[in-house]
């Protein structure tokens, strides 16, 4: 493994902060929001947030299975109980005028439907379950 | 012409508030609950809330914004893009009610907001169009018929569709039921019709527009050509002009058909035609796509480049005054790049986020224009369109204008949402879109399909080194509670500190 390298960091007075290794100097924007320091960085958006504060991941399914925006169910092509295959269309939701497909992220069984047509969903919330 | 409402939001409408301004006409600007300190409402002179934050309450609510209209006593309308700027039954009203729609006249934006009569407008003005078939009926046998008849792979339209919407490529038989459906449905739900039709697919093809206008007295001209090919899911996300590696006679040929095309209808004020390219060099074949009878979003690389500035001639020509330039005062200068700075996350497909912007700060210098309708600390909602802003860049040379545009984006501070600018700086990156050290002679392989097939390289995450130093800044910003507030204070950083990085 590559030891990394020490960058030096200097708060400026306007929310900016100089960057530097000895051999490269940036600076880059930083600002706090909660718990998260959001930072612009040679092109890069970075979101850190520190490890008390980092919730368990989601498992897999539950990231595929879930809206990363609020949106409106248009169609629910499953139900309860029902087998699937990986990719099958499982439910299109609708924001800013664009169809967002739902599909399976692997071959299961559908557990639980969450949502039914019309109904708005949230990001953070799978729309079904799969086991 | 003395006062100009706005029926728009955004960027757009503090573009077209400064051009009025600049003209000594007097500004309204239309507001929904969510904008009431939006960057447009503040512009203008007077500002009239229209509804809710729903645009179809708000933004696309006739009634209110006539209203809105009457009671300013402004005697113009300027409608911007999307919203209402296609909506010919708008256009009539505002006419009926006494005001100047700053836009072509209803009846030339009914006929060529529906793809079937602009297709049969551009073939009778002698404009080649794409190989299809509209279908004897819209049942689903007869659409299926007219896609047996054009052949896989082809692409199923919405008649009334535009920036994407209502569009489905099939390949085969079995993808026909649920594409028409959605594309249908889609549409439907778009442009309240669902009718579609169905058009041989070109594949790889480049998206090439040429922008033109208009006078109340018979002219035509064009300002030359857009080539828009870099798109995701068929929206624009960069556009240029010139068009890179396009042969000169095919540039003749495309602006004459563009002319020709707006001639036949009798078009008048700022429109584009779209084209789409298929090959290369003075072989490639170009087909009429559709007409947007609007301002484009992409408008300013023409201004750069021609020095015409568009937002003015629409508002010279809307109030009677004949073309103040002839085709022959038409020229490019150098090259002008645009890219679209959208509120969307590069590593979930690019889906539009909400939030607020904490730190907005825009980039500036030499060849350097933001258009934008944002400011620091405002909320980016779920309500309206996520474009941010406009960047555009002007040069001498495209390689020149290139570099400019990295180290603009490099310079655009956006914190508090997820955006695309790592995004847009990994596509110029991409070889394919630099073409540098690559001869004329091999063409230019950018097509509207690059992004989807480059999807995983245009979200890689930085380098270790880069993470690191990140790292080293956020655990100062973590540890201060007034960051701004403080002189000089220093910390070291390294990367196998624990902390939670997500990065793009």
């Amino acid at each position: 493994m590559v030891t990394p390298r020490e960058w030096h960091v200097t708060a400026l007075a306007d929310g900016r902060y100089r960057v530097e290794d000895g051999a490269r100097v940036m600076t880059a924007h930083a600002v706090r929001d909660g718990g998260t320091a959001w930072i612009w960085l040679d092109g890069h958006l970075f979101e850190i947030t520190p490890p008390a504060s980092t919730r368990a991941r989601a498992p897999h399914d539950d990231d595929a299975l879930m809206p990363q925006m609020s949106a409106k169910v248009i169609r629910v092509l499953v139900a309860a109980g029902q087998t699937v295959a990986s990719g099958d269309l499982l439910v299109v939701l609708e924001a800013m005028k664009m169809e967002l497909p739902i599909r399976a992220p692997r071959a299961g069984v559908v557990k639980t439907l969450r949502c039914a047509e019309g109904d708005l969903v949230q990001p953070g919330t799978p729309v079904l379950d799969m086991q | 012409m003395r006062r100009v409402l706005i029926a728009n939001r955004g960027e757009i409408a503090v573009r077209v508030i400064r051009a009025c301004r600049e003209r000594g006409i007097e500004t309204v600007a239309i507001f929904s609950d969510a904008d009431r300190e939006a960057p447009h409402v503040l512009a203008a002179d007077h500002a009239m809330h229209v509804g809710p934050a729903a645009a179809s309450a708000s933004y696309l609510n006739v009634p209110a914004i006539l209203a809105a209209a009457a009671e300013s006593g402004a005697d113009a309308v300027h409608p911007g893009y999307g919203f209402l700027s296609e909506n010919a039954a708008f256009a009539e009203a505002c006419a009926n009610a006494g005001l100047i729609f700053i836009g072509p006249p209803a009846s030339v934006i009914a006929r060529m907001g529906s793809k079937t009569a602009a297709r049969a407008a551009a073939m009778s003005a002698g404009v080649p169009v794409v190989p299809g078939v509209v279908p004897a009926s819209q049942s689903p046998a007869a659409i299926a018929d007219a896609v047996r008849r054009v052949g896989f792979p082809a692409l199923i339209k919405a008649a009334a569709g535009g920036g994407g919407k209502g569009m489905r490529i099939v390949r085969r038989d079995d993808e026909v039921a649920e594409a028409v459906e959605s594309a249908s449905r889609e549409a439907a739900r778009a442009f309240a019709d669902g009718a579609v039709y169905v058009e041989r697919l070109i594949d790889r093809p480049r998206h090439i527009e040429v922008q033109v206008l208009g006078d109340r007295h018979g002219h035509v001209v064009h300002l030359f050509e857009r080539d828009c090919s870099l798109q995701r899911r068929h929206q624009k996300v960069i556009e240029e002009t010139p068009a890179p590696s396009l042969a000169p006679s095919v540039r003749a040929a495309m602006t004459a058909a563009a002319v020709a095309a707006a001639g036949a209808v009798g078009y008048v004020n700022a429109g584009t035609v779209e084209f789409i390219l298929e090959g290369h060099g003075e072989d490639a074949r170009f087909y009429f796509l559709e007409m947007n009878t609007r301002l484009q979003v992409e408008h300013p690389v023409t201004e750069l480049v021609t020095g015409r500035d568009l937002v003015h001639a629409q508002l010279r020509v809307a109030d009677g005054e004949p073309l103040w330039f002839t085709q022959a005062d038409v020229t490019q200068r150098g090259h002008a790049i645009e890219c679209r700075v959208y509120a969307e996350d590069a590593s979930r497909g690019l889906l539009p986020q909400t939030g607020r912007l904490i730190r907005y700060v825009e980039p500036s210098g030499p060849g350097v224009r933001v258009d934008s309708g944002v400011r620091e600390g405002q909320a980016v909602g779920v309500d309206y369109d996520p474009m941010l802003a406009k960047l555009i860049v002007h040069a001498e040379t495209r390689d020149a204008a290139m570099a400019r545009m990295a180290e603009a984006l490099k310079a655009f501070a956006i914190l508090g949402v997820r955006h695309n600018v790592p995004f847009l700086l990994a596509l110029l990156n991409l070889s394919e879109v630099r073409m540098q050290d690559a001869p004329e002679a091999q063409g230019y392989h950018v097509d509207t399909g690059l992004i989807e097939r480059r999807l995983a390289d245009l979200s890689a995450p930085p380098d270790d080194t880069l993470r690191a130093a990140a790292e080293a800044v956020g655990k100062l910003v973590q540890g201060t509670h007034a960051p701004r507030a403080q002189g000089p204070a220093g910390v070291t950083g390294r990367a196998d500190d624990p902390w939670v990085t997500i990065a793009w």
